[in-house]
């Protein structure tokens, strides 16, 4: 019995109903619900010939089960030709291959979680958002009528080009390489990417300050520099931004008793 | 101006699925909503500061494992929506935080309601037909409606405060709030930097 082929039309449904991955995201399935309606076409087509078998699959997958959603496109790769693998299986060899699966999944979301989640949200994110506000202060210097737009395009496009060919090449490599395509991401220097974009990130954070803060007058100017100081203090403290912010606003009604103005 | 605002708020409750239930493609992200909503409700500038300021004081609270703080989407939304309604700068950036820590408490226990039906739901899904597909839909609309309501609330609640009352406030009160309001994006910007700092 020979493996089914995934079409192209399939990957695109696939692709499609991973968008919906964290749609019934709850503490204790976390994305199970969600990968297993993104799987249910492809494991209609790899066991439809057996409702018991399909019930066990689609059995599998409704379990509790967790990655980055942008690494579930890769997992679902690999699980995709792990199950049609089983398939094409008969007997205690099916079954063996079976029992590879829930593990094979567990594993492959959190390796996978731990490095996406530090790229995508931990680096990728920040970074897009500082592109964003300094191409806003870049357009706005230069008198463009559209410096939101810039901004915007900026913020959109330096986190979604990334994300987008990580998707598609993700499911499209899980699926060619199973595996072997996971193992492949050790060979790239993401840590080094990531060490990158952090730098570029606190730099930006400086410049970002220093064209905010330059325009201002000499008071307001003064705020901005110790307010930015005594966030760099109580952030290590680990006091959060919103109580900073409650600190201020304790801070600016005791200079107004006081009969200061501020 | 009312039903300019009801739809600004449904607007609010589709581009906000984008943080966690579809897609994940930023397009939720405050500094765009803040650039969007202030466009719509003919606010440019004020809804720019909402989603830069709202967008620098989360970026250190990264989405993972079902992480809630306050949902920094729907502040700046929220606070964009309030400014085109002519509310003053303070009472809509306060609101807008009061919307977006409500909004979080509320998505808490929408996810625990979720997980005590979870069983239930494989046990269906598990027979095949819709009943997944529909789950998820379900699960969509009802977080689509609580984020519309909150951002609807909020409103509500804010705009006559700010007109009966925010005038007259205590001097001391309009000093506080003017503090932290022209501190937050400094506030922001050093927790970015910080943050960045630590992991490099």
């Amino acid at each position: 019995m020979s493996a089914p082929r995934m079409t192209p039309g399939m990957k695109v449904r696939l692709g499609a109903r991973l968008l919906l991955l964290q749609a019934r995201w709850d503490p204790a399935r976390l994305q199970g619900p969600g990968f297993a309606f993104a799987l249910d076409p492809w494991l209609q087509v790899c066991w439809g010939g057996d409702p018991s078998e399909l019930l066990a699959a689609r059995r599998r997958h409704l379990e509790h089960f967790n990655t980055h959603p942008i690494a579930a496109w890769l997992t679902a790769g690999i699980v995709c030709r792990q199950e049609a693998a089983a398939s094409s299986l008969l007997g205690a060899a099916r079954e063996a291959e079976i029992r590879k699966i829930g593990p094979l999944k567990m594993r492959l979301g959190a390796a996978l979680a731990a490095l996406y989640d530090s790229f995508f949200w931990g680096a990728l994110r920040p970074a897009s958002a500082l592109a964003g506000i300094l191409a806003a202060q870049a357009a706005y210097l230069l008198g463009s009528p559209h410096a939101l737009s810039w901004a915007v395009a900026a913020a959109l496009s330096v986190y979604n080009v990334p994300a987008v060919m990580a998707r598609i090449f993700g499911l499209w490599r899980g699926w060619a390489d199973g595996e072997r395509a996971a193992a492949e991401l050790t060979k790239l220097s993401v840590q080094t990417w990531i060490r990158g974009l952090r730098w570029a990130t606190m730099g930006g954070a400086f410049v970002a300050f220093g064209i905010g803060a330059w325009p201002l007058s000499g008071g307001d100017r003064l705020i901005a520099v110790l307010t930015f100081a005594a966030g760099l203090i109580l952030t290590r403290r680990g006091v959060s931004p919103l109580a900073q912010l409650g600190l201020a606003g304790v801070g600016g009604m005791a200079v107004s008793a006081a009969g200061l103005r501020l | 101006m009312t039903t300019t605002i009801l739809i600004a708020c449904a607007a609010l409750a589709v581009l906000e699925l984008d943080v966690v239930l579809i897609a994940q493609t930023m397009a939720s992200r405050p500094l765009v909503v803040g650039a969007a909503f202030g466009a719509f409700m003919g606010k440019p500038e004020a809804g720019a500061l909402f989603g830069v300021v709202f967008e620098l004081l989360s970026l250190g609270d990264l989405p993972i494992g079902g992480n809630l703080t306050w949902s920094a989407t729907i502040a700046a939304g929220t606070a964009t929506v309030l400014a085109g309604a002519g509310t003053s700068f303070a009472p809509c950036f306060f609101g807008g935080i009061a919307a977006g820590i409500v909004h979080s408490r509320l998505e808490a226990t929408e996810r625990v309601h979720r997980a005590l039906t979870g069983d239930a739901l494989a046990h269906r899904a598990e027979a095949g037909g819709r009943a997944l597909g529909r789950a998820l839909g379900a699960s969509i609309a009802a977080h689509a409606a609580m984020t519309f309501v909150v951002a609807c609330a909020i409103v509500a609640l804010v705009v006559p405060i700010d007109r009966l009352w925010w005038a007259r406030a205590p001097a001391v009160i309009q000093a506080g709030s003017f503090l932290a309001v022209s501190s937050a994006p400094w506030i922001g910007l050093s927790g970015v930097t910080l943050w960045c700092l630590r992991r490099v």
